[in-house]
């Protein structure tokens, strides 16, 4: 896309507008205030309660629909989680190879090929979300909202009744603005100054946070992300920030750094002891599955592996010497080489 | 020698019998417990010989096996209580003699509470106390850790013949009362520190506000901590024509510590004259409201006075006086 397409969406957020070219005068359809918004959900409710009550099926119903009519299984919701960690694996990929310009762009395809995959399973629990009772309200409240945000180019009411609201809200679908155009607009002038200046000044879209469009706020997000990335004391290099696959793969690298940090800090808090802390082995009270599952969580996975391999010995031979687990033979091992050699230096 | 930390379980029981007890009791279940750490040391000699590079013979030593168990204070029957079989309550001497067997158990982790069969039981044998400590402080909640040292560890079925039954066998399925328990006494946070009742070294309760109304327990002393512990050492005897130690002692005179942290609000006002003598035999008792009576007896003397704190980061100045005394520590409450 060139400058000029992302500058038009920047001034269609700015202004806080969707023009209608199809339309004769040209209207625009104007983001919802919040009085709008505030009485959709009055609409949304009575369009939610008139279609339950004429028996239409709610969003959980459906699951089992769909899944009678081979529309959707869990085996779908499972290919899209498995989809999504290969997402964030490649992103991780992509992030260390950004240097790498032939290998990025191999990745950056797979990338693109386990989105599909994603949101080809991850639609289809949604593909009869339409005739829901959730559907039809969601529905219901939408066309309510374009009917009383079409405007002209003053912000006065229309007077044409004959508007083709379907069609104007197929078009307002169709124009929905992408993260990756948000992230584009919010990392490049002119946005960049208008964000940089109107931070200095307090003063961004002329207007308190809580009268920002969703579009303006979704823009005002992403901004801000970007000066937390330049600020941050590990900042990734400039290529890596104006990619967003790399730059996601960053962010994916620094929220497991801080995960790590976290629980490390965790389980320092758990153990003031030292004694404990610096144990071998490290037993845990849990009252509860929740709190077991939290501190077998909080192994290292070199501890994990340790943990599985115990058991599985355990399980395959029933009894078992302490000094045979493989992991104290290891131990006992690097010990005696360790001591060999001080033995021998010491002469 | 402790190693770094590997791993964590999710275990929900601990238990301390008698040594050589036929079974575990409801009563030998330690309740409140938080955290368990264990540790095997083995020692390897290596002796070489002239001629041959390769080791002539790699010998192992006695093991040493090390469980440090720390629990809430909350009314329920103390670490130290169970390992002695009581004698904690009266003589020290007495308490560092006395050999206690000490359960692991741990149960599945989908379950929710530790009731039932445990997967994996791992008993500690003949222990000794090696070390304990209490600490009572502002922030958190009352502790009392205890460390236990042995010779002798065994998981689920193994004996090796040196045990009359398996761990599994012996551990059995007690009632645990795990499911529905609660603290006896609640557990023991800073207001339920009884320093009215309590004796506290006269340096001590120097900063103690006489103007305050409202102090409760307190007696307005400004107390920030109290710490008491012991170390009882636990050096292994061995003898010709036996591969374990045939006893272990506790290397008396046995230092018994209580460092007590006080906010400055006058300076530690403890003079120091070079010319006399400058202290003088403190009595000191710590009770709560729990039940526990720590008694250090009528000897400790101030050992070291550290004033820190108060710098231009903003933090308050605070004092603490340590004292010490020799064999002198009785530990009571908790339960019967």
């Amino acid at each position: 896309m060139d400058k000029t397409y992302y500058e038009n969406i920047l001034y269609r957020i700015i202004q806080g507008r969707l023009r209608l070219p199809f339309l004769d005068p040209v209207l625009y359809l104007y983001e919802p205030d919040s009085d709008i918004l505030e009485e959709s959900y009055d609409i949304y409710k009575k369009a939610y309660d008139e279609a339950y009550f004429d028996g239409t099926y709610i969003k959980e119903e459906l699951k089992e629909i769909l899944f009678y009519n081979n529309m959707w299984s869990p085996d779908d919701d499972d290919k899209a989680k498995k989809a999504e960690e290969e997402i964030e694996r490649l992103k991780v990929e992509a992030y260390e190879n950004y240097y790498n310009v032939p290998r990025l762009k191999s990745l950056k395809i797979n990338i693109k090929i386990q989105e599909s995959i994603f949101r080809k399973h991850k639609s289809r629990i949604h593909s009869l979300d339409h005739i829901s009772c959730e559907g039809v309200a969601s529905l219901a409240k939408s066309i309510w909202i374009i009917s009383k945000t079409i405007r002209d180019k003053n912000n006065n009411p229309t007077t044409n009744t004959q508007l083709p609201l379907t069609k104007i809200m197929e078009f307002y679908n169709s124009k929905t603005i992408k993260s990756e155009e948000y992230r584009f607009i919010a990392r490049n002038d002119p946005f960049r100054g208008m964000w940089s200046a109107g931070k200095k000044q307090n003063n961004i879209f002329d207007r308190p946070s809580i009268y920002m469009t969703k579009d303006q706020l979704a823009l005002c997000q992403y901004s801000s992300m970007y000066d937390n990335v330049h600020e941050s004391s590990e900042s990734p290099h400039e290529d890596v920030i104006d990619d967003d696959d790399c730059l996601d793969g960053w962010f994916i690298v620094q929220k497991r750094e801080y995960d790590k940090s976290k629980n490390k800090r965790e389980v320092e808090k758990m153990m003031g002891n030292s004694k404990i802390a610096n144990s071998q082995e490290v037993f845990l009270m849990a009252g509860d599955k929740h709190t077991a599952k939290k501190i077998n969580d909080m192994n290292t996975p070199i501890g994990k592996g340790i943990i599985e391999s115990r058991n599985a010995q355990i399980d395959e031979v029933g009894t078992i010497k302490h000094t045979h687990l493989s992991d104290v033979k290891q131990d006992i091992s690097a010990q005696r080489t360790q001591q060999a050699l001080q033995k021998i230096r010491g002469r | 020698m402790a190693e770094q930390q590997r791993i964590f379980y999710a275990c929900q029981a601990v238990a301390i019998t008698a040594q050589g007890a036929a079974t575990v009791a409801p009563g030998d279940i330690v309740k409140g417990a938080q955290s368990v750490g264990m540790s095997s040391t083995f020692t390897l000699d290596q002796v070489f010989e002239l001629g041959q590079i390769e080791i002539y013979e790699n010998i192992e030593e006695v093991a040493d096996i090390e469980v440090t168990i720390e629990k809430v204070i909350d009314g329920e029957k103390l670490i130290f209580d169970l390992a002695t079989g009581g004698a904690c309550k009266t003589d020290l001497v007495a308490a560092s003699k006395v050999r206690s067997d000490v359960y692991v158990a741990i149960y599945d982790d989908g379950a929710s509470q530790a009731v039932g069969t445990p997967r994996n039981v791992c008993y500690n044998s003949g222990m000794y106390v090696s070390s304990v400590a209490y600490n009572y402080s502002v922030d958190g909640s009352a502790t009392e850790s205890v460390t236990l040292v042995g010779n002798d560890r065994f998981w689920n079925a193994e004996t090796a013949s040196v045990i009359a039954d398996t761990p599994t066998n012996l551990y059995g399925t007690p009632t645990t009362g795990f499911g529905t328990d609660a603290a006896v006494s609640g557990v023991v946070r800073r207001s339920d520190v009884d320093i009215v009742n309590s004796t506290i070294p006269a340096e001590a309760i120097s900063q103690k506000d006489t103007t305050d109304a409202t102090t409760g327990q307190s007696d307005g002393a400004r107390l920030q901590s109290i710490s008491v512990s012991a170390d009882f050492g636990q050096e292994n005897i061995q003898e010709l024509g036996r591969f374990g130690p045939y006893t272990r002692y506790a290397t008396f005179p046995l230092e018994v510590s209580c460092d007590i942290e006080v906010m400055a609000r006058k300076g530690d006002l403890v003079s120091v004259s070079g010319d006399a003598p400058n202290l003088l035999n403190r009595s000191i008792n710590i009770v709560d409201s729990a039940g526990t009576v720590l008694n250090l007896g009528g000897n400790n003397k101030l050992s070291s006075v550290s004033y820190t704190g108060g710098d231009t980061g903003g933090g308050n100045a605070t004092i603490t006086y340590s004292y010490t005394n020799f064999n002198s520590l009785t530990v009571n409450g908790g339960g019967a």
